[in-house]
């Protein structure tokens, strides 16, 4: 898929708070086997910030970097799967932090991890068409996980917002985009209720892998593109080993995916984890890099997305905060302060 | 105009767990009405900080007059934060110098108890600027701390300096009977009592209470032996915690002590007292300076010395001041009044000072953002 | 925190947008309706750039209700680059690590949520200058 128009990436930016629990920390409350591999963090929410704070942030550095004014955005559009409010959008709190309102669209969209690449596709289609002149994307979450869950090793915080534009202003031009979606219930969240479930295994072949790569395939087969033309390669990252290994099984490298897998650092933030690798992939990319994206959403389905840097990048990006102004953010913490900062205890 | 001062009463300020608001103010105005013999005031005026935002009796005046059996009283309930007490007073000061009443009633009652700590902190802050700083979380006690630590940088003090105000509060307070903390307050016990807020700790805080102090207000006769209101003044300055937090000046509390003290054609050395407003230890350290008794950054070094002592040249405090007596903030400027009266007439007990003459009592709202002075002889 | 209360101040929470006074220039924060300098009631938005610096800090253990959560956090005052006063928390810093002259940036942060049914309350804070590599 591609728009009429060419269209790009005119700023990026993204958030991490700033403290960190080690999974040994974790494990040395649950003391369970699944601890993962190595030494590994993630990144833990202040009892001040969730979801709305970090997506305003990572928003406030993508109109840093853009340099536009917040009247012309004609979208601002969310994904998360840990809203404040479970009804009221949480964009509406973002677009009016950056200024955008009152003419823009503005909504959540959620589907697990990938909400923000789906938003991300119809910027794409909304600046493409000329509807708008620029369109703003985003993801994040405060990740949930159940006490003593694995998943609770690794559920980090973390957002990262693209503002998409016409090609000729963009530090990275979209070339193609896919979609690969079907009904796999390999994770979900009851309504109301606080904590996601996952099919344990189930999550694995035929969930995560299946599905990025049936939507890296069909991008590759639609481009004509190769592994070798991609320069970086960034994958949905719910730990450190999935996106080596879809990577692997579709020809790309080590050395072009490990550096953009931040879970050993943050952990897994959910809706945010394949924009920040995006967004950590551009703070390193240089002009006529190729970029391959592709996230993945429980549910289930991928999107990926092809893009070609362009010779503005530098004076740009030049403009913004990187990535790893936040990853050298940290603070650590005890599990006990985690469980106060997560809400986890009891208090009414 | 002379007005005098026919008859005063408290309540003991406590955590009065049988006795509602209206309770407490009835007691203490029928204590005053006793006190001043058989009078029946024209007005009731009560004054009241936190009532109505606690959910307690609102248009407290009514209530009280009511209360007292009164059937045609003109009434007035006041609400000026801390400052409350001293505003009542002198709205009845104006009542009568305008020939409208010969005898008005002042109450002034606050019930604290009722209301969880965290809440009577909300409520307390609601005298704050309420959009820019209650919102937020600021609070007297926050604001006291904030303003505590930028006068121990600004003028190169340790913490332990802001001891002295506690200790002159607690070792008057110790010898009455009416106070809530009766006790004197060691170095050690300041030193190690828990901090609220760098750098200010439980001890640098007035403990909120119970309370109710009244006067009946008459048109004062010329041959009276009564305590008279000499002078008075209403001050108000900018709004907000951060001008006294920065500037460490209370420029209310200065203007209404000159013209309180210009209007009785007095000057600071004929007092033979203050009631100051010590709601927390700053803000007594700014009123004192704020008044004239000594220097910007010079308060703490003078409440060192005997100055302020019952048996010193400036006695402050002189039951315990909010501090050991306890801080009903409604009621706290009717406490220090009710207070100055009975050392000038010489009905203070074990904490009368000698040669009593004139007192000057000031107390603040809003954290020094209004300041009501009365001096009296 | 009722529900229009807080709404009625997103500009100011949310953005930093203060007033200039038409008549003097008098910069406020947040709005004013009438200059108490000049007595202007013309006024353009101001949006403040959301720099400054600590003035006085302090870290807070007794806090009133709704911000209880939070405790020990550092409440200040720091000084805009436009020269307004203002009371703030400051966050993503231990309070003890607050220092006079701190160089701080305004950050949107969830200042207090009314119980588990009302609304949130988002607002500025202060944290310090990101370092940016
Ligand atoms: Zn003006």
């Amino acid at each position: 898929m591609k728009p009429n128009k060419a269209v790009g990436i005119v700023g990026y930016g993204g958030y991490i708070p700033r403290y960190r629990i080690d999974a040994a920390e974790v494990n040395r409350v649950w003391k369970d086997s699944a601890m993962p591999l190595g030494r590994s963090f993630k990144a833990v929410p202040g009892p001040d910030e969730d979801t709305a704070t970090i997506a305003i942030q990572a928003a406030r550095n993508a109109m840093r970097m853009a340099q536009i004014s917040p009247e012309k955005l004609r979208a601002v559009w969310f994904g998360t799967e840990s809203k404040p409010y479970a009804v009221k959008p949480t964009s509406t709190i973002v677009a009016d932090a950056i200024g955008a309102l009152p003419h823009a669209n503005a909504a959540d969209w959620e589907f697990a991890c990938k909400p923000g690449t789906e938003a991300m596709q119809a910027a794409i289609a909304m600046v493409g068409s000329g509807m708008a002149p620029y369109a703003m994307c985003g993801g994040a979450d405060t990740a949930q996980a159940r006490p003593g869950d694995i998943l609770e090793y690794n559920t980090g915080a973390g957002g990262a917002s693209f503002i998409l534009g016409e090609a000729e202003e963009s530090l990275a031009i979209l070339e193609a985009s896919t979609s690969y979606v079907t009904n796999t219930p390999d994770f979900f969240r009851r309504e109301g209720q606080p904590y996601p479930s996952h099919g344990q295994r189930f999550t694995g072949k035929p969930a995560y892998f299946h599905h990025i790569r049936a939507a890296v395939g069909e991008l590759l087969n639609e481009t004509g593109a190769t592994p070798e033309s991609f320069k970086y390669a960034v994958f949905h990252q719910p730990n450190y080993q999935f996106p080596l290994k879809v990577a692997a099984s579709l020809g790309f490298p080590k050395e072009k995916v490990e550096p953009f897998i931040l879970t050993s650092q943050i952990g897994n933030t959910y809706s945010g984890a394949a924009l920040l690798g995006l967004a950590t992939a551009l703070d390193a990319a240089a002009p006529g890099d190729k970029i391959l994206l592709a996230s993945y959403g429980s549910g289930a389905g991928s999107d990926a997305f092809s893009f070609t840097v362009t010779e503005r990048i530098e004076e740009i990006r030049s403009r913004g905060v990187s990535i790893k102004s936040y990853l050298n953010r940290t603070r650590l913490i005890d599990y006990a302060v985690y469980a106060r900062y997560r809400g986890k205890l009891r208090m009414n | 105009m002379k007005i005098e001062i026919a008859g005063v009463g408290t309540t003991k300020s406590a955590e009065k767990w049988e006795l509602g608001l209206l309770d407490i103010a009835i007691k203490a105005a029928g204590k005053a009405l006793k006190d001043a013999g058989s009078v029946t005031p024209d007005a009731v005026i009560v004054a009241n900080a936190l009532g109505g935002a606690l959910g307690d009796q609102q248009n407290l005046a009514l209530h009280v007059a009511g209360g007292l059996g009164y059937s045609h009283a003109e009434t007035y309930s006041v609400c000026c934060d801390e400052a409350s007490g001293g505003a009542a007073v002198r709205l009845a000061s104006a009542l009568i110098r305008s020939g409208m009443h010969d005898t008005v009633l002042v109450v002034g009652a606050e019930k604290t108890s009722d209301a969880l700590p965290d809440m009577l902190e909300t409520v307390r802050s609601a005298g704050l600027d309420a959009a820019r700083e209650a919102s937020f979380g600021f609070s007297p006690t926050i604001a006291g701390a904030l303003g505590m630590q930028h006068y121990l940088s600004t003028y190169h003090l340790d913490k332990e300096a802001f001891y002295h105000i506690a200790r002159i509060a607690h070792q008057h307070g110790s010898t009455n009977r009416n106070a809530i903390f009766p006790w004197a307050l060691d170095r050690k016990q300041y030193l190690k009592s828990p901090i609220v807020a760098t750098p200010l700790s439980v001890c640098d805080n007035a403990p909120p209470c119970d309370g109710a102090a009244a006067a009946i207000l008459k048109k004062g006769s010329v041959q009276t032996s009564n305590v008279c209101i000499l002078g008075s003044a209403n001050t108000s300055d900018r709004k907000g915690i951060v001008f006294p937090i920065t500037s460490l000046q209370l420029p209310a509390a200065t203007q209404s002590a000159t013209m309180a003290l210009k209007e009785a054609g007095s000057q600071l050395s004929d007092m033979s007292l203050m009631e100051l407003h010590d709601a927390n230890t700053f803000l007594a350290a700014l009123s004192i300076e704020a008044v004239g008794l000594a220097q910007p950054g010079k308060a703490l070094e003078r409440a060192q010395t005997d100055d302020f002592l019952l048996t010193g040249t400036m006695p402050l405090w002189t039951f315990g001041g909010h501090k050991s007596r306890g801080l009903a903030p409604g009621a706290s400027g009717m406490y220090q009044l009710v207070e100055a009266v009975l050392e000038l007439r010489g009905d203070a007990g074990e904490n009368q000072i000698t040669n009593a003459n004139k007192a000057l009592v000031q107390c603040l709202g809003s954290f020094g953002a209004q300041a009501v002075t009365h001096v009296l002889g | 925190m009722q529900i229009a209360k807080s709404w009625r101040r997103q500009p100011s929470n949310l953005r930093l947008e203060g007033t200039r006074c038409t008549g003097c220039g008098q910069l406020e924060f947040p709005t004013v309706i009438r200059c108490a300098q000049c007595g202007e009631i013309e006024f353009e938005t101001y949006q403040f750039a959301g720099k400054g610096k600590v003035i006085v800090a302090s870290t807070v253990y007794e806090a009133t209700r709704d911000f209880g959560e939070h405790v020990p956090y550092c409440a200040a005052i720091i000084e805009l680059e436009e020269g307004i006063h203002l009371a703030t928390m400051i966050t993503d810093v231990d309070p003890a690590d607050v220092t006079v002259g701190m160089e701080v940036e305004m950050v949107t942060r969830r200042i207090a949520a009314q119980g588990d049914n009302g609304p949130i309350l988002y607002a500025y804070k202060f944290a310090p200058q990101l370092q940016i590599l």
